[in-house]
């Protein structure tokens, strides 16, 4: 038995040795603290047992083991359940809409940059949003959201698109506003990446393939079409799959934009991490913060694991 | 010939003027945010999208024979001249620095200055004579106080508050935390010397009064001293609360034996030699209710500088007579100096010859004559500032918060997070892509699993952990008193981030190995390298680009992290980003300062890929392509 | 290529050693002296320098002890606070805003004051309303004593009312004559120094988006819930014509819309600016309105024309928002003599508190303090004990915290979000970004539902609370 298990590792030892200080990080920082975090969102841990860490009690009686799941999905007198639920849609609508328009912006940009030369040069400068921290993003965009002394205000103004009664101008930090408040900055931040991806993908692409096609008699759309965009298909795989998981995260952007820091968008501003940070760092309700952090991670590992099935066959092929 | 030069020109620079149309629009937030950081506050918060002049505040009026000498909070310093068509800017010497003070003996000019120290110069030309610089005073008491009183003395941090030439004597002082005393030059030697005053604490003075024969009253935080210039000793003291009223007055002028203590709206004649307060001067309901801002008294009034106006009240009724509210003489002024034309309050008033000047919030300027009545004779108006670009905010943001500390400790733990991470997966990452081993798919999926997990679900178990290791060390104490901190100290997030990233570091790295030609290792071991060593010596090199643009994405990371370091640090190592927030909070309505917190959050990131930019680009492809 | 784990491992060291790894938790302790250390906020400018300069007397009558204060951020002090009541280590002495004093009790980690206040003469030396937090509902014993008060004066501008003819007198007595006064400002349309005034200013998103609503609510007759904590009141029909009364102000247009989504500090700025005529504000205004031209105070319309005034009076008479801190000893400490020393120097010592009130600009909690002249002779600071005494503090349970930023926050800034909203032309649909009546309602019921949820279960958890709240409620019979 013993001498079963200890075969393969004594003969793959140069591969073990390689793999094992990640392995043990990886064990102690990602795996073992995911399973105490089941565990605590099983667990009645508050504040008034911080202390006690792990051993804090297990939920009350009466609303069963996973008594901190059902009261944040369902129960409506529950104070995380409403906020949960409003946070879910915006952050569900946030990440579609930049994935999305960062996706495309991203792929016009890359077709774009094609066309000229110097195209390093160009390509740098697209970039550098992308470069900026999101929290700096988060803050600068807060002071530029102002709805009287904001430059995006002034500058509507200034440009003949609003009037001269400033109360009547927009309000972009409050009401519904809030959610393009937060989005219009995201994907300023992330579409140079998804630029990047593209145009470096389009380099990949041989010439020849073109000049082929070209011979051929295909014309613009269809060179487009049948050549350009399947070889994209690996880079736009990674763009979807860094939009989703990155922005469905996202933290520092809407903490920093809202409240000079406090990070409360409001029903139409907030997103699922503020959310969560707020309940469990601030209330320290770690029981139910870290069940609603359990049922976030799910949603996104199902999401992860559709995005690898679809995508499989198309990673595949470049090996 | 022309036209096919256009078709094949002709989209090129279409496409091109495009192109940099995009990259003007999308940079147009970063440019603005490093254009907003040299803004004065005042504009950000109303609006204006451009700079504006600085207003010049008149803080001292200095009469002379032919005009006024108006120095300026800003450091501007006027000579204006009568003339006939009113009163012309005859002279401007601008020194740019804010919170000045200004004395006139004579031909010389005497200015304090927080950023450059004393300088004395030529009231005519307004040229600089000398100048001892703030490193020079410092110096000259560095050595003679004990135990870093002067620490606080860099310029900049401090701001001019008073200075006075009196007889072979000039006073100054700053207003400065570290600034306990006052500087007395002598002007024949132009030696300093340091006077401190007070048993316990030093007194820290901000303002100093000619009372005539050679008697300086120095007026400070907790009393007045009188000093005797002649035989430089202090002749008297009256302190706050006990002689002195119990509020402390802030503005005080001498009246002969006296002083003019003025409260917001109502003053107080102290007399010296009597030791008390000999009448009040309730303001409140005479003036209007506004608020005192200058004082100056000729032979039969004093009048009052104030926020609605200039008012004058007949001085010899009420050195008579004790105090009787009905005998305060409101002046009736045909030209009222008031809210129309000084809109912002008169804050400056002087007199000198039969001319009272005032001099105004907007750099406004006016002299009447007194025969009985005011009248007024001419006016003027300082030229505004200029459109200065405010680099002090990145000084002032440097002095509100600790922001070295903050760019200390976030530079170390990325590059330490960088270092160890990258090292960290080198290995796996080699592995994964060159040998063969049972689990390698399952170990593949699991690295980039952990992408799809968020940080707080690692968070809150290990802040969870954290604690319960203090706390429990804390018990046993096996590791010391403190017992074993996690939170709050640089290795504790250092060794969390370093492998927190380290299966992102896996997933890059795995594809340059993967690009890698499949002999080399084999060409090595040929050359006779074992196969350690044909991974350092030949591998290695070879990935070098992949090693790069993984550290720099660490790096990044890192960089833009708060959700960790929120929580896992403390006062002496919080990051950039925990210093952003805290800083947020507390100034929320320094827009300038935020802005520059943000240039500077952002500068060493983007600098970082300008530099490498070529580097970076180039070592994400073969990444990309072989996925 | 040899050369590089090893230059790898010689940065990490070498960062390792730049950094400093040594701990600081527990001080060098060579010469016999007692060393604490002192956990403060910033409540003024230059904290550590001020709170050092106060103890400059404690250190003289007390050589044996040395105190290190240290400053921690208002943003991360809750944190902190509560991170080192469940690890253990801490600072000897520190500060608890007020309404954390019931939920750090609970948690167990503050030392017993029952003996250190009898010492000092019982708990009459502090003001009534700010007693309420010494022994929250739920505890046993005196936990923290009160330092200093955060009251909120009204700051109005002298010359606009006197230019729209209205006397400060009449217009700041009840809420009637105040919405009047307001609508009269209004209908001046004031432009001084080249700027439209704007009535009122209030402060819309914030930290504390509650605070601001909570008088208006008390001032109705209305409230949050009741003094024991046991029963809700948000949902009272007084209650939400309380919230509805201070609606009314942006409804009409009394007070900017912009402001909505602008924090107190912002407003507060605008009422410098000379933008508005009223505006309510914590005391501590006073210090940086009143600061002289010369010694870097403002020049600016707010600075040179204000006043101060007690709030109007509700319908339920003047009920007030009082805040402030408290000071609390760490039950770890292993210096409990020197550090109950330094809190009764800190709260009790009437020159210590003057010392600090003059400087912060808070209100003291130490009654004999406002017999000092600096409060008897300054009319705008005549106001303070009366705005004091005229306050009504949050009940003092270790939930609160929860309600407030959790349930309270969350949904006035919804209402608030509601607030800017246009009005809606069909009340029953209900459509997002719209003004209705209906839709405020709905959001207080809403709080109030989780409010009576949160407060079913914290009494249900906790068996020993239960017992405690009927002795109590026997006691309120």
């Amino acid at each position: 038995m013993i001498h079963r298990l200890w075969r393969p590792i004594r003969q793959y030892r140069v591969a073990w040795g390689f793999l094992l200080p990640a392995i043990l990080g990886m064990f102690l920082v990602h795996f073992l603290p995911l399973v105490q975090l089941v565990g605590i969102s099983l667990l009645d841990s508050r504040r008034t047992n911080l202390g006690l860490g792990l051993s804090a009690p297990a939920v009350g009686e009466g609303t069963g083991i996973l008594g901190n799941y059902v009261s944040i999905l369902t129960e409506k007198s529950d104070p995380f359940h409403l906020g949960l639920v409003d946070a879910v849609w915006n952050t569900i609508l946030f990440t579609a809409v930049v994935t999305a328009c960062s996706f495309f912006l991203g792929l016009l940009g890359a077709l774009l940059l094609e066309k000229v030369g110097r195209k390093g040069f160009w390509r740098t400068l697209l970039v550098a949003p992308w470069i900026v921290p999101a929290y700096v993003v988060g803050l600068v965009w807060g002071v530029f959201w102002q709805q009287d002394s904001g430059v995006v205000n002034q500058s509507l103004h200034a440009l003949g698109f609003l009037g001269e009664d400033r109360s009547l101008w927009p309000m972009w930090l409050s009401g519904p506003l809030t959610r393009w408040a937060l989005i219009l900055p995201a994907i300023w931040r992330e579409w140079p990446y998804a630029l990047l991806l593209f145009s470096l993908g389009l380099q990949t692409i041989p010439r020849r393939i073109y000049e082929a096609a070209k011979l051929d008699g295909a014309n613009g759309w269809v060179r487009f079409r049948k050549i350009t965009v399947p070889l994209l298909i690996p880079a736009g795989s990674l763009v979807l799959l860094h939009g989703v998981v990155y922005n469905a995260y996202s933290f520092n952007l809407p903490l920093m934009m809202f409240g000079a820091g406090s990070g409360n968008g409001g029903k139409q501003g907030d997103l699922l991490m503020p959310t969560i940070f707020r309940n469990t760092f601030q209330r320290w309700d770690f029981g139910r913060g870290a069940a609603a952090t359990v049922v976030l991670m799910v949603g996104m590992l199902f999401l992860v694991a559709l995005w690898y099935r679809v995508f499989r066959s198309d990673l595949e092929k470049l090996r | 010939m022309k036209r096919s030069h256009w078709r094949r020109r002709g989209p090129r620079l279409f496409w091109g003027a495009l192109v940099a149309a995009v990259a003007l629009v999308n940079l147009m937030p970063l440019l603005w945010m490093v254009f907003s950081s040299l803004k004065e506050n005042r504009d950000l918060q109303a609006g204006t999208l451009g700079f504006s002049r600085s207003q010049s505040r008149v803080v001292a009026l200095l009469p002379r024979r032919e005009g006024v000498l108006a120095g300026t909070d800003n450091g501007d310093i006027h000579l204006m001249r009568l003339e006939s068509q009113g009163l012309v800017v005859r002279g401007t010497r601008a020194m740019g620095s804010w919170g000045a003070a200004y004395s006139l003996q004579e031909e010389s000019l005497w200015v304090l200055s927080g950023e450059d120290g004393i300088l004395l110069m030529d009231a005519g030309s307004l040229s600089e004579r000398k100048r001892w610089s703030i490193d020079e005073i410092r110096q000259a008491f560095v050595d003679r106080l004990p135990g870093g009183v002067w620490a606080d003395l860099t310029p900049g941090s401090v701001e001019a508050s008073s200075i006075l030439s009196v007889g072979e004597q000039v006073f100054a002082t700053f207003r400065s935390k570290g600034f306990p005393g006052v500087i007395a030059l002598d002007r024949k030697t132009g030696g300093l010397r340091f006077l401190v005053f007070g048993q316990e604490l030093p007194f820290a003075i901000d303002q100093f009064l000619d009372l005539g024969k050679g008697r300086v009253a120095m007026v400070g935080d907790k009393g007045v001293v009188l000093w005797q210039t002649s035989n430089s000793r202090s002749t008297d003291q009256f302190l706050w609360g006990q002689d002195l009223p119990a509020e402390r007055s802030a503005l005080v002028v001498a009246l002969d034996d006296s002083l003019l203590l003025c409260q917001r709206n109502h003053a107080e004649v102290f007399s010296l030699p009597g030791r008390k307060v000999v009448r009040t001067l309730d303001t409140a309901s005479g003036l209007r209710g506004g608020k005192i801002l200058a004082v100056t008294a000729d032979e039969r009034r004093i009048w009052f500088g104030t926020a609605s106006g200039i008012y004058g009240i007949d001085r010899r009724a009420g050195a008579v007579q004790a105090t009787q509210e009905d005998s305060l003489d409101l002046l009736p002024v045909e030209h009222p100096v008031g809210n129309a034309w000084m809109s912002s309050g008169v804050l400056g008033v002087a007199y000198s010859g039969g001319r009272l000047w005032m001099g105004g919030g907007q750099g406004e300027i006016a002299m009447g004559r007194i025969a009985g009545p005011l009248v007024m004779e001419r006016d003027g108006r300082l030229p505004q500032g200029e459109r200065t670009i405010r680099l002090e905010n990145y000084r002032d943001l440097w002095q509100k918060m600790d922001f070295g500390l903050f760019l200390r400790n976030s530079l170390l733990i990325s590059l330490a997070v960088t270092f160890l991470s990258v090292f960290l997966a080198l290995f796996s990452a080699y592995a994964l892509a060159r040998l063969r081993f049972p689990g390698k798919e399952a170990f593949g999926l699991a690295t980039l699993a952990t992408q799809a997990i968020p940080g707080v679900a690692l968070l809150i178990p290990l802040f969870m952990t954290f604690l319960w290791l203090q706390k429990s060390s804390r018990e046993t104490k096996w590791f010391g008193e403190a017992g074993v901190q996690l939170v709050g100290t640089w290795w504790g997030v250092t060794l969390l981030y370093s492998v927190f990233f380290v299966p992102f570091s896996i997933w890059i790295l795995r594809a340059f190995f993967q690009a890698l030609p499949r002999d080399l290792e084999a060409a090595a071991q040929l050359d006779g390298c074992s196969s350690w060593g044909a991974f350092y010596r030949v591998v290695l090199p070879a990935v070098r680009p992949g090693i790069l643009v993984t550290g720099v994405y660490v790096f990044l990371s890192v960089w833009d992290e708060l959700l960790f370091a929120w929580v896992l640090t403390a006062e002496k190592t919080y990051t950039v980003p925990v210093g952003v927030r805290l800083f947020a909070g507390n100034y929320q309505t320094r827009f300038d300062l935020m802005m520059a917190a943000a240039t500077v959050a952002t500068l060493p990131v983007l600098a970082m890929f300008f530099l490498l930019q070529r580097r970076i680009i180039a070592g994400i492809a073969p990444g990309l392509s072989r996925r | 290529m040899r050369k590089l784990p090893m230059l790898m491992l010689g940065v990490i060291l070498g960062i390792g050693t730049l950094m400093g790894c040594r701990s600081r938790d527990t001080l060098p302790e060579g010469d016999g002296k007692t060393r604490l250390r002192l956990w403060a906020m910033p409540n003024t400018e230059g904290p550590k320098d001020v709170l050092d300069q106060i103890l400059v007397r404690f250190r003289a009558q007390n050589p044996d002890i040395e105190v290190e204060v240290e400053i921690i951020d208002w943003g991360a002090a809750w944190d902190k606070i509560t991170t080192a009541v469940s690890s253990g280590a801490g600072a000897d002495v520190f500060q608890l805003g007020t309404t954390w004093t019931s939920s750090v009790t609970a948690m167990g980690g503050l030392l017993p004051l029952d003996g250190l206040l009898q010492r000092i003469g019982g708990d009459s030396i502090f003001v009534s309303s700010a007693r309420s937090y010494m022994k929250p509902i739920y505890a046993d014993s005196i936990t923290s004593f009160p330092w200093f008060v955060d009251v909120r004066p009204m700051f109005y501008r002298t010359d606009v009312l006197a230019k729209a003819g209205i006397k400060p007198e009449d217009m700041f007595s009840n809420w009637d004559s105040y919405l009047t006064g307001l609508r009269k400002i209004k209908a001046a349309k004031v432009t001084l120094e080249g700027q439209r005034v704007e009535p009122l200013g209030i402060a819309g998103k914030d930290w504390n988006v509650f605070h601001n609503f909570y008088p208006w609510i008390v001032g109705n007759g209305g409230g949050i819930i009741n003094d024991l904590g046991d029963s809700v009141l948000l949902d009272d029909e007084k209650s939400i014509q309380g919230v509805m009364a201070y609606l009314r102000f942006f409804r009409e247009g009394l007070a900017p819309r912009a402001y909505l989504e602008k924090g107190a500090a912002q407003v507060s700025h605008e009422f410098d600016e000379g933008r508005i005529a009223v505006w309510q504000e914590t005391s501590s205004k006073l210090v940086y309105l009143e600061r002289p031209l010369r010694e870097g105070g403002d020049n600016s319309p707010g600075a040179r024309h204000f006043a101060a005034v007690l709030p109007p009076e509700g319908p339920a008479g003047r009920k007030l928002f009082i805040g402030g801190s408290n000071l609390a000893i760490f039950k770890s400490t292993r210096h409990r003599e020197a550090a109950e020393k330094l809190l009764a120097f800190l709260t009790t010592d009437s020159v210590a508190v003057l010392a600090f009130c003059k400087i912060s600009g808070f209100a003291p909690a130490l009654e004999k303090t406002f017999q000092d002249p600096y409060y008897r002779e300054n009319p705008n600071r005549v106001l303070f004990r009366d705005l004091v005494l005229s306050s009504k503090p949050y009940p003092a349970v270790p939930y609160w915290g929860d309600i407030e930023t959790v349930i309270l926050n969350k949904h006035f800034g919804n209402i608030l979000d509601i607030a800017a909203g246009n009005q809606a032309k069909d009340p029953s649909k209900d459509k997002e970004g719209s003004f209705s009546e209906e839709a405020v309602r709905k959001e207080l019921k809403t709080a109030a539902e989780q409010i009576r949820a949160l407060i079913q279960r914290e009494i249900q958890s906790n068996p020993a609370n239960a017992a405690r709240l009927a002795r109590l409620r026997q006691v309120d019979r």
